[in-house]
């Protein structure tokens, strides 16, 4: 009767001591595995950022707030229109937030002007950068070519005229 | 009694003999324990080599297809008497019947200096830039008419083609650029 019960006592510390090592060891793969997720949680929060920058960047040129639509003859794709980019830097209270980034901005690159002059109702187009946000653009960004386009005259006819830029589309690291 | 019976000779051998079943079942038991524990590692270690190896997206595609089209709509300088003043693709195929603009300078001269002068500012060619070289390509049904080759030219390549037709005329432009 003793010899069986010593048995069965062993068998049922054995079992407890495989059970506890088992939840022990698959505990601590967890907290390594948590540990290590949650280490990499800030890179992707930055990542998804990024992302959603990427992806705005390349669609945001043909958005209706952005896009020249038919006004520049036929339809073009990547085609700013700065007389519509210009109004909508007017009204930016009513977009604030509405594209989830920090600012975006339209750098025109050629014909390339001497300095940095933010455009404003007064100055353009005699400028080069127009910010949809006030102040500068800050923390990382992506960029994508666009043509900006508005209305010129030359000796009194009105005619299209495009130039090089660049859209670019910031936001902060988390 | 029983103790006694225990402690005796017989009793002693039962002992022994229980101990090494038991001691047996234990060995088999962390021979178990440690596949187990093989598994869940091999397990692991093929999540963490997924989760490193995941692709990285590279942003340079889709600029070298926006700057092609943002050229190919840009205002150049060459004014036409009926057309007013000419898109570079307007340009390239004005460039293609040797037409002249208006004050006689050569469409085929503004396209390169056009295409060169956006090229420049676009892609900077510095030694911290990404980019260390870039080659345009602007044929009319195989004749070239216009080209342009800046940089180094290295292993890593991408490039975008941007096919444009008018009139049985066929053109292509050809941008790459080296990394």
């Amino acid at each position: 009767m003793i010899k069986k019960d010593r048995a069965g006592q062993m068998k049922i510390q054995q079992t407890t001591f495989m059970l506890l090592a088992v939840t022990l060891f698959f505990a601590m793969v967890g907290l390594a595995f948590v540990g290590f997720k949650i280490s990499g949680l800030k890179n992707e929060a930055t990542d998804v950022k990024q992302l959603n920058a990427q992806l705005l960047v390349t669609k945001l040129a043909n958005s209706p707030e952005f896009s020249c639509g038919n006004s520049y003859g036929t339809s073009k794709i990547n085609c700013v229109d700065a007389e519509k980019v210009m109004a909508l830097k007017q009204n930016q209270e009513d977009y604030k937030g509405f594209w989830g980034v920090s600012n975006i901005e339209i750098r025109k690159i050629y014909p390339k002007m001497n300095g940095n002059v933010e455009c404003t109702s007064v100055n353009y187009p005699n400028c080069n950068i127009i910010r949809i946000y006030p102040g500068n653009v800050v923390g990382t960004y992506e960029s994508n070519f666009v043509s900006l386009c508005r209305k010129d005259s030359s000796n009194g006819n009105f005619y299209n005229k495009c130039e090089m830029a660049k859209l670019l589309v910031s936001y902060q690291n988390a | 009694m029983m103790l006694k019976k225990i402690g005796s000779k017989p009793g002693q051998d039962e002992k022994s003999k229980i101990l090494s079943i038991v001691s047996k079942k234990a060995q088999e038991e962390l021979i178990g324990f440690g596949i187990i524990v093989v598994i869940v590692f091999v397990i692991l270690l093929v999540f963490i080599s997924i989760y490193v190896r995941r692709p990285q997206e590279n942003s340079q595609n889709y600029e070298i297809e926006s700057f092609i089209s943002a050229t190919l709509d840009y205002t150049s300088s060459c004014e036409e008497t009926r057309k007013g003043f000419l898109s570079v693709k307007d340009l390239i195929f004005e460039c293609y019947d040797n037409e002249t603009c208006v004050g006689g300078k050569s469409s085929c001269e503004v396209l390169g200096t056009t295409v060169e002068g956006i090229s420049k500012e676009s892609w900077l060619l510095t030694e911290n830039s990404e980019t260390k070289g870039y080659v345009i390509n602007v044929t009319g049904n195989g004749r070239n008419l216009a080209s342009l080759s800046k940089g180094n030219k290295t292993s890593n390549s991408k490039g975008y083609q941007e096919s444009l037709f008018k009139s049985g005329i066929s053109v292509k432009v050809l941008f790459t650029i080296y990394g």
